[in-house]
Parts: structure tokens; sequence; C-alpha cells
């Protein structure tokens, strides 16, 4: 039996001039898979140490999520820190700056990264994600992390 | 004076134990315009969905950005900041929402923040691109 995943992004935007654009959006991130080990917990991100937020392994553990086929969503959930966000696979280190209140949701926990070619030619070979890893400046920034796993059933 | 909101909310309950274990994120951005656009994309090759400073698009930082793979395939982007580090990529699977937020994002140094310059897509779908500047 599928066990599906619903995934709603929505937005609102109203420009100075009064054109509105407006999306709502639902998919089933797991439509035809089974899904599994979920995870959700607030971590803090600690100032100048780097934080491992979430493993990636064969072996599901307290800390570890198993590889590849897993969504990641992590939240800033503080008021005033930045979050910096590491994503890391094999040959890939992607970082990102998670202001207050944003996110930062990844639907297939895998990765690459290259210097693009000609016309911007890539040839995406998926690398899963080893690590998700986060700090903060000054003083620590408390997050929200959400994880399943989606396997084929 | 623009207003901007974007939610996200995923919902998953546990078949056997009936445990929720939903979640729920909004937040409020200062944006003044959006490009929004509809793709055809090749599978073998590159297309440019965005560049920063180009027309139509300003030169500043990015806001947000919504990219829905409308199609029935996976969808492949790459995505490069203004420094010298190589091109980050992901897959869009079909039917799914990638979304992130553009301001001083990507690198592979964190001491050193770059801003979004390109975004390229490939694979054999259709995809729906709104970017906010």
């Amino acid at each position: 039996m599928a066990d599906s995943i619903t995934v709603r992004t929505s937005y609102a935007f109203l420009s100075e001039d009064g054109t509105s654009y407006e999306r709502d959006v639902s998919f089933f991130s797991d439509d035809n898979t089974t899904a599994s080990r979920p995870k959700r917990y607030i971590f803090y991100a600690s100032d100048g140490a780097t934080y491992t937020a979430l493993d990636f392994s064969s072996t599901q553990a307290y800390h570890q999520q198993l590889n590849g086929a897993a969504m990641c969503w992590l939240v800033n959930r503080d008021e005033g820190r930045d979050m910096y966000v590491t994503l890391s696979s094999a040959s890939m280190t992607e970082t990102r700056i998670i202001k207050p209140g944003e996110w930062l949701y990844v639907d297939v926990c895998e990765g690459d990264q290259g210097a693009l070619g000609g016309g911007g030619a890539f040839t995406y070979g998926a690398e899963p994600f080893t690590a998700v890893s986060v700090f903060s400046d000054f003083q620590s920034a408390r997050g929200e992390l959400f994880t399943i796993y989606k396997a084929a059933s | 004076m623009s207003t901007f909101t974007v939610t996200k909310a995923i919902a998953f309950t546990d078949p056997d134990s009936d445990t929720v274990y939903d979640m729920q994120a909004s937040i409020e951005l200062d944006a003044t315009v959006c490009y929004r656009d509809a793709y055809t994309l090749s599978a073998s090759t590159s297309m440019l969905i965005f560049q920063n400073g180009e027309q139509p698009f300003s030169t500043g930082k990015v806001v947000y950005v919504f990219i829905h793979n409308t199609g029935d395939n996976s969808a492949y982007i790459a995505f490069q900041d203004d420094g010298a580090n190589g091109a980050t990529q992901h897959e869009i699977p079909a039917g799914s929402v990638y979304d992130f937020f553009g301001q001083d994002i990507w690198g592979n140094v964190i001491a050193s923040p770059e801003q979004l310059s390109l975004i390229y897509a490939k694979g054999d779908t259709t995809i729906e691109v709104d970017i906010f500047m």
C-alpha cells in the first residue's frame, strides 16, 4: 500500500501597481512508493561550530536517514539569526544561507556539482547526500528538520 | 506597497500508528517584481531559464524561486553563482516543486557568499518557473 506524503507550496504576491500573482501546488511526494522512517525534530545550530543536523547512511539511526531517496525539509525557526546550511555529497558542497523564517527543501536527497560546459551543458550524476550540516553566527539559531525516506514499494 | 507571502506544508500520517508528522512554515518577503514563465525542456540540451541582470531580469538579489515540474519525467536544474564555484545540480521529479530563497545563498565557502547568477534546466518534461526579485 502506497503511503503518500503531501507537499503543498503556495504564495500570494501583490505588486505596487496592483498586479497579482498566486500559486498553490500540491503534489504527492511519494505517490507510487512507500514512505517510511519519518524524522521530525527541533535543533539548535551552534555559533561558530558546525552541527550535523542529519547524516545519511545505509543504516538508520537516531541521527541518520537512509541514503538517496529521502525527502528533507529544513526550516530556520529562529526570529533573528541566520543559519548556514551545507548539503554534502561525494563531490558536492552546496552552501545556503537560510534567513529567519526561510527554508531549504529537497524532494530527493541527491545532488551533483561541476562546471558548466558551453551553453550551460551539464551531466547530472546523482550522488546521495552524506550530510546536512548547519551553524549560525554570534548565537545559536533554532531550526526544525523533517525527513522521510521513500523507497519503491 | 507590495505584499508577498509564501507558505509550505508537508503532511504525512504513519499508516500503522496514525502518528501525525505534519509541518508548516510561512514567511513574508519583500519583492517588487515577479517573472513567470513556462518551458518545454530538452532531454539533451540545457535551457537557460534565468540570468541575473539580463533582460527581462533586473540586476539584483533574487528573493524567491518557484519551479514546478508539470510534465511526466524528471527535470534537472543547475545553479551557478557569480563566483568561481561549480554549478550545483538537483533533480526535480515529475509533479514536484523545487523552491528556494535567493539572497546570498550560493557558493561552497560560507565565508564568501555569492549571488545567484544562472539557472539552467533540462529534461524530457515541462516546467513552470516563477522568480521574484
